[in-house]
């Protein structure tokens, strides 16, 4: 039962592989050379130096969900292995409670700003040459940058603000060096190879 | 000041590296012993470790290979670099607490030998250490080349150094390199790293201020004259489209606690509690570096299809091409100075782990012997590291490139599995792991040698390691856990 979430996980990323493995793949799925050939292949160049997108609909309308599969349980993912590594046998019980809450908090902000970026850059299909801006880019490119980027300061909070508590408690530090001083009464310790 | 550009970058340039060497002779004083050369005698501070951690990480195919892809694929680009900011944090829960305690159980210097205590098998830590060194070396041949070619093209600029060869070049990069890893060893890599993180900090701020008043209307405009060229290049999937950038993403946030030049940076800490700071200290760092890979990607992308400027003939002469037009010639000189520092950074963690590797691991855990005089021989095996790395960069140059491709994905398939995740995982054991490494390098040979594209470019490192993922993960849990030292056990529990 413990081995779930990391089974489904898996299990899903595969199914979204294969999703992604077996749907007809469009010519423009992953660019094209630049319409102008000056800027696609100028003179003294000996691949193509620049590429086009193409029409979004097009080429990401039949493997979005797909695709929005594989983001989605990847973040998931992510979100699972960070909470993983807050794992301590001497972590604080009393906020044990409010700092789970904190850190699902965290993965669930971080999963939807990756589906309102999606959702943001679906909504430019229809007029992709007039996309809205958020700042001094599209609103898809901005989420991008300050979301999917961003949002994991809030673990990175939650690292620093709970370290004591939940990452390396005092007593697991204590228990550390006292492994250490047993270790070098035994002799058992590599010894310092100057 | 526009007459003297060449003069003014080559000073810089000329500054940095004798700021390199005298490092290297002020770390020679304090490294006395192997523990020094291979580990900084673990001793290293919060700043000091935290700008080595962002350094190493950010290396020269930031501040040139990162724009020029920006400038080739649009904003396909920056799905690499923004996969940093979860990748670190994935790194730090998982390894920041637990390499470090168990570096400090065992008295590891390097990735392999806490691999081989982990889990009580010489033998898979010396699998390690053999899978560890191609990679160094081909990592290592890049970035010396990468040095050779950029110095090259500088020179050429001046009347009295345009007769300096690329093989001078070579030999020059080298022994600046050389000289500072094989006097001063790790503390000499990090306090250059130190030194080096600020200079890419400076650099990549100033580069955003004059990127941002290339034209009238800044960022803003730049995106609009993308758009009205090509709207997917300015959207959040660029040219590349959706599952391409998801499967960088993943690699590329997933493969960093698998990157052995970075993580062996946590286990150098003077105190196991110290990973509180490093993280929000290295991922600032990185970020704020960064920020120079975004602003001449988008900045060379828009003035080119703009008709501002003439289209590149290599999309890799972004970062020079804007550095030359549109920056001033001393903040050309300080970015020139962080390209070289970006790219040394990376480079003497590299040649570091590989002389551990040599000298110190696989002696140890192959052959179960200790080599006498480790420090003499860790300073002769860096010098012949480095030559060797330069032999092939000079004498391969194509199948270096090709291979320096793999190297993220390469130390991905075989350390995240094995180091991030059996360092969380009591179950986990000693034939899931070699498997795991075994399965995930024999699909991405298979697929990189045969040169098979995967459905809508999905990245075969991607897909590598979810396979050797996958494999660690069944294997652990079909066969019995093996049995390890008892402290070690507890320690994974702490």
């Amino acid at each position: 039962m413990k081995y779930l979430p990391a089974v489904i996980v898996l299990l899903l990323l595969w199914v979204g592989v294969f999703q992604i493995f077996t749907t007809n793949h469009p010519d423009d799925a992953s660019g094209y050379p630049h319409t102008r050939q000056e800027l696609a292949q100028p003179d003294g160049a000996s691949q193509t130096m620049m590429f086009q997108g193409g029409t979004g609909r097009d080429r990401h309308m039949q493997v979005a969900g797909a695709g929005l599969l594989f983001g989605v349980v990847t973040l998931v993912g992510f979100s699972l292995l960070i909470a993983w590594g807050c794992r301590s046998r001497n972590s604080n019980r009393e906020i044990a409670a409010f700092f789970w809450n904190l850190m699902v908090m965290v993965g669930i902000v971080y999963i939807a700003v990756f589906l309102m970026m999606v959702i943001a850059y679906q909504s430019s299909w229809d007029n992709p040459y007039e996309p809205h801006y958020l700042g001094a880019f599209p609103v898809g490119t901005t989420l991008m940058f300050l979301g999917i980027c961003g949002v994991p300061a809030g673990f990175i909070v939650l690292y620093v603000l709970f370290y004591r508590e939940f990452i390396l408690p005092e007593k697991s530090l204590t228990r550390f060096k006292e492994l250490v001083d047993s270790r070098k009464a035994a002799g058992q310790s590599y010894e310092d190879a100057s | 000041m526009e007459a003297y550009r060449s003069y003014i970058v080559f000073g810089c340039i000329l500054a940095y590296m004798l700021m390199c060497i005298a490092v290297g002779l002020w770390a020679m004083r304090r490294t006395k012993n192997t523990s020094d050369f291979f580990m900084a005698g673990r001793h290293l501070g919060v700043l000091v470790t935290s700008a080595a951690v962002f350094a190493s990480t950010m290396s020269g195919f930031g501040f040139v290979g990162g724009p020029g892809i920006a400038y080739k694929s649009g904003t396909s680009s920056f799905w690499m670099m923004i996969s940093i900011s979860v990748g670190m944090c994935i790194m730090f829960f998982l390894l920041g607490k637990r390499l470090r305690l168990l570096a400090g159980l065992t008295n590891s210097l390097s990735v392999p030998e806490i691999v081989a205590s982990r889990y009580k098998s010489n033998r898979t830590g010396g699998l390690m250490a053999i899978a560890l060194l191609p990679g160094v070396l081909i990592y290592l041949a890049v970035q010396i080349k990468a040095m050779a070619v950029v110095l090259f093209d500088l020179l050429q600029d001046l009347d009295w150094t345009s007769s300096i060869s690329l093989e001078w070049c070579f030999v020059i990069c080298c022994s600046v390199l050389v000289f500072y890893c094989v006097t001063g060893g790790m503390v000499a890599s990090v306090y250059t790293d130190f030194i080096q993180g600020m200079i890419m900090i400076g650099a990549a701020l100033l580069v955003f201020y004059a990127a941002m008043t290339t034209l009238d209307g800044g960022f803003t405009e730049m995106a609009q004259i993308i758009t009205a060229d090509d709207p997917e290049s300015m959207q959040p999937w660029g040219t590349m489209g959706m599952i391409s950038c998801l499967s960088i993403y993943f690699i590329m946030a997933f493969g960093v606690c698998g990157q052995p030049h970075v993580i062996s940076k946590l286990m150098m800490t003077r105190n196991p509690e110290d990973s509180r700071h490093l993280l929000p200290l290295s991922l600032g760092g990185f970020i704020l570096s960064a920020i120079l890979w975004v602003s001449i990607g988008i900045t060379m992308r828009a003035v080119v299809v703009g008709d501002f400027h003439l289209p590149l003939t290599d999309a890799d002469q972004a970062s020079s091409a804007f550095l030359t037009q549109y920056a001033h010639p001393a903040l050309a000189g300080v970015v020139f100075a962080g390209l070289f520092a970006a790219i040394m950074s990376t480079a003497d963690s590299f040649l570091n782990i590989g002389a551990a590797a040599i000298v110190h691991d696989l002696p140890r855990l192959m052959f179960n012997r200790k080599i006498s005089n480790e420090l003499t021989w860790a300073r002769v095996m860096t010098v012949i590291i480095a030559v060797g790395a330069a032999l092939i960069a000079y004498f391969a140059e194509d199948t270096v490139a090709m291979l320096g491709v793999m190297g993220w994905s390469a130390f991905a398939i075989a350390f995240v599995p094995t180091v991030a995740l059996g360092l969380n995982w009591r179950r986990a054991n000693r034939l899931g792991a070699e498997m795991s490494v075994l399965s995930g390098f024999v699909v991405y040979g298979l697929i990189f040698f045969n040169e098979t594209t995967l459905p809508f470019d999905f990245h075969p490192g991607a897909f590598s390691l979810l396979v050797a993922v996958t494999v660690f993960f069944l294997i652990s849990l079909a066969t019995p856990p093996d049995a390890i030292e008892p402290d070690v056990e507890e320690l994974l529990e702490l």
